[in-house]
């Protein structure tokens, strides 16, 4: 015997072993399979009239030789044959018969009885009218049953009659009668069958559906196998059967000439069934077959146990066939061993007519009487027979394949009452849930699980004695090792495995294969997964050993996928549960096995396959890889993805098993995922600020974020926006694990949420340790939110979407970023040239462009502004501010000056529009030297002066044009973008004044401005005033005289001082012009400062004086002196005579001071001249009321007694009457020929609410009155 | 005595981490040794099956002969830390086994006291090479 049986179980050793066979040609594979399907259902039958269930065994193959060992363990022998058929008409069953035969023959020396399903067959044997649907219907004919009769000559052994069969049947079927049963009689059983069970067919297939014909075998007198019914049927059947016997009285006419075929075939049974679809008694028919079985088998029990061994025939395994030719079959010993192994044959009868018991005491009896004669192969026998009648007593049966039909019993109970009865619930071993623990072993058994391993181990023992016994020792060792799981033993399960490699045999390559195949599914079932790879790996590597002609490389695959697990090799990365960075399981191994399935899957032709194996490869031991094993890996993946492009589908086997996608998250590994913020120009901002909600909380902000911090980095939402049509970016940190340069095609991102518009990028990685940057690019194409969730590459011809949630170095699991609706886009440009450089102003303003202009200090300059609406999208709004640097902030607007209606009468900005404004830029300056021109000449600097003075010296301004616009669907939303354009503008010197001051002119409606001018540019300059024109070299300064019109005398007083000097600044036209450089300005005199005394000669007095010395006119220009001696009598005349424009100052008192004073060189005034000048006549005149129409007039008299020069002062006090000592002498400036007229200083009024009137005012004669007195 | 000997030390994930080949003095490694590499941690990883379930039935850390496949036994010793020792083996020295066993199991305890050492990392010491070298000299081929 060479045919090992794997799946064998200690159970089978009381079942039926029945064929199933395919007959004749024109039965397709298909047809076949299903009807094996429905007949293999049928595995227990429960045996009517008797507390017995038996068990069939199906096989579809076997061959004679493993027959053969029929005798030495009976439930090896074929007892039964079903062949099943197909045919159509006569000529073809015929064949079909012949084949049937010839099958009947192979088998003939074990068979008990056999049957042959022929379909296509009208159920009573006739053709199918292709025309007539009724025929071949529900309605069609029964079948044909015809009892077979026990071939009596088939085998001596087994031509015993069964005791029990009572009269009529025991002589039929002593005599071999065959017996046909009346047509009729079959149409009655048939309408019995049919009025007696409507049940489901999944319950027929139960095993104990036959209850059926039980309560019909129990009504009548006792168990029949002949299906003779007549008695039997009930009473209200009757009629229904009587009428239709009537109908069917002729036979149909198409009948059967099978049936006169079958009448001369000898017994065996033919059954018709129109087709596999239709054929509702097949199961009721094989229960009746199966049955006729049992009977048989219970005849020859009983017969061998009325035996008693008379007759000395030896049973003989096959090999021991020749043995015992020509030896002394009249010794003990031989008897002995006649009798033991009779017994022992006895046992395994009475184990398979369902009597354990009596079948353990046949076996002991049997090892008894073989012992003391050394019969080892047969003790062996015994022992494994003890060992499977206990397991059979304990365990019940067949734990494992027909675990589905079991559950359909539950279905039954009604009627598979009788026969639940002889089942114990401990028979039921079912693992139906996957979980039903093993039955407590029953009380009845008398071997523990101890014993059973030692008889186990004892049978094994005496088997590998003889090398012929290989595939029962094997078989045994594989009972027993199932056993052992059962009982949970690992540790003795796996010895009995290890025994199972080392039984010598001479096996094909296919019954190794599945040797070690049944080897690892044991070994797993055990919980040794890892034994159970290694021995599906040998499997596979069996398919395909060198020495194999027809290597399988489909089955190797299979087998290599299967052995995956042990290696802790996860096809779906998601199942490893591998600490990244942990070694999970034997690499090299892991390797190997990985590229033994890539290449299986190479030779398979299954190229998708292999690149997804060598993906795996490539993903799981990357870190294990040394580089020349990361180059060889990278060719191949090429080499086959040249071919083949690797997917992102999952990939299903021909075996069911899916191998995912796996994303080549690691080559290249991505450090850090970023989503990167549009650029600030573009970024999307509020139109209108919200509304500060923040005030409104009690809450005060706090920078701190007490328990959320660790939940803060991350986030998946990002903190700024994306705007839907924009170009946006996600930057990766990528670095290269490989040994050499990666390009990474087809970078996009995976998105979800709203809908994108991707740019595929190409990057090339370097092989440095170092990191790469690479930015992948998309466009949203609807506003929303969108999820980013991770990226998708082609590597060597695979591509990969790699999930940011498989990615362990990002926290997040996706990014979702808020994609707001479309703005359009906006491109500055200036008609001035760029700057190289410009101070930065803060991110806030987002330049991007920059323009920047040389003016000269009172230049100006005009520049073009063009926003271009890039976008397709119209510019609905547009706002232009500038800013600028805290220390310019004040003059800043001075200097870029524009026109903002201009710019809103442009609006909108059509798509590719563009709007123009002029911008127009002034080089401000003060015009004055920092520093030394602190006051000019003449002028005093005051406190409260602007800290930060415009410097004529060249400076830079720098101001930062911003302009906010928006438009389309964003403007709606409330946003807009802002651009900006750096301006800087460099102001260079021109000219500066030096000194200014004011001249009194003939005309008292004119004064002089005289201005002290420098040129401090590099360049000579010509300055244009007042129609004259002064040419100025480099750093020469020119005094210019500017005659103005005085002004209005309140000016100076409703006038500060600024106010003042811009008033005046507005008369003095002054331009430059720099010819070489072809520039000219204006230049400004407004931050020229004026002292008080300075801004009154400015203005038209409100009194003219009429002055005369001994009669002589002194004239307001008159300079010099007038000679006088000492003693001669000077007469002086003063006539004030008050302007009618002043009209405020009429009706008041005044007082008229006239005095000599004494100028010294170094400056100081002496008022004390009583010494040297006798005065005659009163000094002070006091005047009642000032009128228009009388001037005052005073006169007095000098006399000088030193020579010398002296001044008079003159001065009319209008107001109260005020004492002298309130005129403050002191202010008059020092070396000034004039005689200022001084405003009184406020100090000396305290009351100011009565109006101008009785303000006190002080006018002073400013024509210099000198007298020289010479001896 | 002279036989060929696979020594591994097995770490908790099934993973390597040490691997030494001993051959008698007077034979040269095999030219196929790299097939035979490969057969051996074979035979060595389907043996970590028998070593798990052993280990309980036993309270001594030396397992003896736990599996053989062909012309391999496997010996086995797992440490007080779940470390297994495995040790393939075509002929049968009990005596010496048992000792290297004990020896390496010591040094392997001195080289996991390494601060820098992290459990089931593979181990790279030369000192531990060297040291496993001279006792399979001394207990297997020598």
């Amino acid at each position: 015997m060479s045919v090992v049986d794997y799946s064998q179980t200690a159970e089978d050793h009381q079942c039926f072993l029945v064929l199933v066979r395919p007959t004749g040609k024109l039965l397709s594979g298909k047809h076949f399979s299903r009807c094996w399907e429905r007949i293999v259902q049928l595995n227990c039958v429960a045996i009517p009239g008797q507390k017995r269930v038996m068990w069939i065994r199906y096989k579809r193959q076997y061959s004679a030789e493993s027959n053969e060992w029929g005798d030495f363990q009976v439930h090896r022998k074929a007892l039964g044959l079903i062949s099943v058929g197909r045919c159509s008409n006569e000529a073809e069953f015929q064949d079909l018969f012949e084949s049937y035969k010839k099958e009947k023959e192979c088998y003939a020396d074990s068979l008990y009885n056999s049957r042959l399903i022929v379909f296509g067959m009208n159920r009573d044997g006739s053709e199918i009218q292709r025309t007539d649907s009724k025929i071949g219907g529900d309605d069609s004919p029964p079948p044909t049953f015809k009892m077979d009769s026990f071939d009596l000559e088939s085998s001596d052994s087994d031509s015993v009659v069964p005791e029990r069969l009572d009269g009529d049947a025991e002589s039929e079927y002593r005599k071999g009668t065959v017996e046909v049963l009346d047509p009729l009689q079959f149409d009655q059983r048939e309408c019995d069958t049919k009025a007696d069970s409507e049940v489901p067919r999944v319950v027929k297939n139960s095993p104990i559906v036959n209850n059926n014909n039980n309560n019909k075998k129990d009504d009548s007198a006792g168990p029949q196998i002949t299906f003779i019914r007549t008695k039997s049927e009930k009473a209200d059947n009757k009629k229904v059967e009587n009428k239709k016997l009537d109908d069917l009285k002729k036979p149909p006419v198409k009948r059967t000439g099978s049936n006169n075929s079958l009448r001369d075939a000898p017994g065996s049974e033919v059954v018709f069934y129109p087709s596999v679809d239709n054929c509702e008694g097949l199961e009721e028919g094989l229960k009746d077959f199966v049955t006729s079985l049992f009977f048989v088998l219970e005849g020859k029990r009983l017969d061998r146990g009325f035996e008693k061994g008379d007759r000395s025939m030896l049973l003989r395994a096959p090999f021991e066939k020749k043995d015992f030719v020509g030896l002394d079959t009249d010794t003990k010993s031989f008897k002995k061993k006649c009798q033991g192994r009779l017994r022992k044959h006895l046992a395994d009868l009475c184990l398979i007519a369902g009597m354990p018991g009596e079948a353990m005491l046949h076996y002991t009896t049997a090892l008894d009487l073989l012992k003391p004669v050394n019969d080892n192969l047969w003790m062996a026998a015994c022992y494994e027979g003890l060992c499977s009648t206990a397991v059979i007593t304990q365990f019940g049966t067949q734990a494992g394949s027909q675990s589905t039909l079991r559950r359909n019993q539950s279905f039954s109970t009604k009627r598979g009452v009788a026969s639940l009865d002889k089942q114990k619930p401990g028979l039921q071993h079912s693992y139906a849930n996957g979980f039903q623990d093993l039955a407590e072993a029953s009380v009845k058994s008398n071997l523990d699980a101890d014993d059973i391993t030692e008889k186990y181990k004892e049978a094994l023992m005496y088997y590998s004695k003889y090398k012929n016994a290989a595939v029962v020792e094997m078989e045994a060792s594989l009972k027993a090792c199932r056993i052992l799981i059962l009982l949970k033993r690992p540790l003795a399960a796996a010895d009995f495995l290890q025994n199972v490699i080392y039984i010598n045999l001479q096996l094909s390559d296919e019954d190794r294969i599945s040797r070690y195949s049944t080897l690892s599914s044991l070994y797993s079932q055990i919980g040794f997964q890892r034994k159970a790879s290694f021995f599906k790996r040998v499997a596979a590597m069996q398919c395909v050993a060198p020495q194999n002609p027809r290597p399988n490389w489909v089955q190797c695959h299979h087998l290599l996928v299967q052995a995956l697990a042990g290696y802790r090799i996860h096809l779906d990365p998601k199942d490893s549960h591998a600490v990244p960075g942990e070694m999970n399981g034997w690499t090299v191994i892991q390797t190997r096995v990985l590229h033994e399935l890539i290449y299986s899957a190479k030779r398979m032709g299954n190229l998708q396959l292999a690149v997804r194996y060598l993906t795996i490869l490539l993903h799981t031991q990357l870190d294990y890889l040394s580089d020349s094993e990361k180059r060889e890996l990278v060719t191949n993946l090429e080499g086959f993805t040249g071919s083949c492009e690797g997917t992102v589908n999952t990939l299903a086997l021909d075996s069911g098993v899916l191998v995912p996608h796996v994303p080549l998250i690691n080559v290249p590994r991505v450090k850090t995922f970023k989503l990167l913020p549009l650029a600030t120009h573009l970024e999307p901002r509020n139109l209108r600020a919200p509304e500060a909600s923040a005030s409104d909380s009690v809450f005060i902000f706090t920078p701190l974020n007490i328990g959320a911090v660790e939940h803060m980095a991350d986030r998946p939402e990002v903190d700024f926006k994306w705007v839907e049509g924009d170009l946006c970016e996600v930057e990766l940190v990528m670095c290269n694990p490989m040994p050499d340069a990666l390009s990474l095609s087809q970078l996009s991102l995976l998105t979800e949420g709203v809908a994108v518009e991707t740019f595929p990028s190409s990057v090339v990685l370097p092989v440095a340790p170092s990191l790469y940057r690479a930015k992948i690019t998309m466009r949203p194409t609807a506003a929303g939110e969108l999820s980013i969730v991770g990226y998708h590459t082609k590597l060597y011809g695979v591509r990969s979407n790699c999930k940011l949630r498989d990615c362990p170095s990002i926290p997040q699991s996706l990014f979702k970023i808020v994609v707001t609706s479309a703005l359009p886009q906006a491109h500055l440009s200036t008609s001035l040239p760029c700057s190289a450089d410009f101070l930065s102003f803060g991110e806030g303003l987002n330049v991007v462009t920059s323009a920047t202009a040389v003016l000269y200090c009172g230049q100006s300059k005009e520049c073009t502004v063009t926003i271009q609406n890039k976008s397709r999208l119209p510019i609905d709004w547009v706002k232009v501010s500038l800013e600028a640097t805290r220390d310019s902030k004040d003059y800043v607007n001075e200097v870029y000056m524009w026109n903002s209606e201009n710019v809103q009468s442009q609006l909108p900005i059509p798509p590719s529009g563009v709007l123009c404004f002029t911008m127009v830029l002034q080089g401000i300056g003060d015009f004055l030297i920092p520093g030394v021109g602190k006051g000019g000449r003449d002028s005093l600097r005051r406190l409260g002066e602007p800290v930060n003075q415009l410097v004529s010296l060249g400076r830079v301004v720098e101001g930062v044009l911003r302009v906010d616009y928006s438009g389309g669907p964003g403007y709606h939303d409330n946003l807009c973008r802002c651009s900006s354009v750096a301006f800087s503008v460099d102001i260079l010197p021109s000219v500066v004044f030096t000194k200014w001051n004011v001249m009194l002119s003939e005309s008292s409606d004119h004064c002089y401005v005289i201005l002290d001018l420098k040129n401090v540019c590099d360049h000579d300059t010509e300055v244009r005033y007042s129609g004259q024109s002064a040419y100025l070299k480099h750093q020469h300064i020119r005094s210019i005289c500017i005659e103005v019109e005085r002004l209005e005398p309140g000016l100076v007083d409703s006038h500060t001082d600024a106010q003042f000097s811009s008033l005046l600044a507005s008369f003095l036209d002054i331009t430059y012009t720099i010819p070489s450089q072809k520039v000219s300005g204006k230049v400004d005199a407004s931050r020229l400062t004026w002292t008080k005394e300075q801004q009154q000669l400015l203005c038209l007095s409100p009194v003219s004086w009429d002055i005369h010395l001994n009669g002589q006119v002194i004239s307001p220009l008159h300079i010099g002196s007038l000679e006088y001696r000492t003693g001669q009598l000077i007469r002086l005349d003063v006539e004030a005579t008050i302007q009618s424009e002043t009209s405020e100052l009429f009706g008041r008192g005044a007082v008229l001071t006239v005095c000599c004073c004494q100028h010294h060189d170094n400056g100081v005034v002496s008022y004390n001249t009583d010494q040297y000048v006798i005065a005659m006549g009163n000094q002070d005149l006091h005047v009642e009321q000032i009128s228009s129409d009388t001037p005052v007039h005073h006169s007095c008299t000098y006399m000088f007694t030193c020579a010398g020069f002296y001044k008079f002062d003159i001065q009319l006090r209008v107001g109260s009457g005020e004492t002298q000592s309130d005129i403050n002498y002191g202010n008059g400036g020092q070396g000034n020929p004039m005689v200022n007229i001084v405003q009184g200083h406020g100090h000396s009024y305290t009351v100011k609410d009565e109006g101008q009137d009785s303000k006190p005012l002080l006018l002073k004669c400013l024509s210099v009155i000198e007298v020289n007195i010479v001896e | 005595m002279a036989g060929n000997y696979y020594f591994v030390i097995v770490g908790h994930h099934d993973n390597p981490i040490f691997e030494m080949e001993y051959f008698p003095p007077n034979k040269a490694p095999d030219t196929k040794k790299e097939d035979h590499r490969h057969l051996n941690q074979f035979v060595a990883h389907e043996a970590l099956d028998l070593v798990d379930e052993m280990m309980w039935t036993t309270p001594n850390m030396y397992l003896k002969i736990v599996d053989k496949f062909n012309e391999w036994f496997v010996s086995a010793f797992v440490t007080a830390g779940r470390m297994r020792l495995i040790m393939l083996h075509d002929v049968k020295n009990e005596d010496g086994i048992k000792n290297f066993f004990q020896e390496m199991y010591e040094t392997y305890i001195k080289h996991a006291m390494n601060p820098f050492y992290e459990i089931n990392q593979p181990i790279t010491s030369t000192a531990f090479e060297k040291k496993a070298q001279t006792c399979g000299k001394r207990h297997l081929t020598g």
